[in-house]
């Protein structure tokens, strides 16, 4: 597998399992009733997926030094423009939903659909390489 | 899934006919990856003109002993 689709994968993956887990644990509290601080659980967040992926893509890099280095080709760019592409509709589309939320829920509810759309967008950008790769454009 | 483009290739015999020139190497002459090379000449992918120049330069033959318009 090229490092550029396993690229793909890893961000795909750990989007996928962080916000799961960021998610799942403020559906919980939404649903006790319990207050969920947004600051300190998504800052948590945000330095687990990072710290995640630089490993992840320093160990695929170790693995294939060569093509870790060498530039994106045209076909490449295209794979990621037309991700980049598809993933904007689908963020359209979420921010919608989002702010619908904001005659039903309180801040950070609607605080959190906002950053469940953005979520949702990124994991239909890196699915949208991993398919680009998968088709081989 | 779109359907290929309606241009064939002789790449991979153009190859075979240049000492057995693998795709890692022909990739790395016109500056794209190997995976690429093998996209374009197994049809799915169809290459921008630069390129399509770059492999016909590579080959020293002209573009259309490279790609053949079968539309």
């Amino acid at each position: 597998m090229p490092y550029r689709e396993k690229s793909a994968w890893i961000s795909f993956w750990t989007t996928l399992v962080v916000y799961g887990v960021y998610f799942t644990l403020f559906a919980h509290s939404a649903l006790a009733g319990r207050p969920f601080g947004l600051h300190g659980a998504f800052t948590l967040c945000i330095a687990i997926l990072v710290t995640l992926q630089i490993v992840l893509h320093v160990a695929a890099a170790i693995q294939a030094p060569d093509d870790a280095r060498t530039a994106e080709d045209e076909r490449e760019r295209l794979i990621s423009l037309r991700a980049t592409s598809g993933a904007f509709y689908v963020f359209q589309v979420a921010a919608m939903l989002a702010a619908v939320t904001v005659y039903f829920f309180d801040k950070v509810t609607m605080a959190n659909a906002v950053l469940a759309a953005l979520a949702v967008s990124e994991l239909a950008r890196h699915g949208g390489i991993i398919l680009g790769y998968r088709r081989a454009c | 899934m779109p359907a290929p483009p309606p241009i064939r290739n002789d790449i991979r015999r153009l190859r075979f006919e240049n000492g057995e020139m693998t795709q890692a190497d022909l990739a790395a002459r016109i500056g794209m990856t190997r995976q690429t090379v093998a996209a374009i000449e197994q049809g799915k992918y169809s290459p921008s003109l630069e390129a399509a120049f770059r492999i016909a330069q590579v080959f020293g033959v002209g573009l259309e002993r490279v790609f053949q318009w079968e539309g």
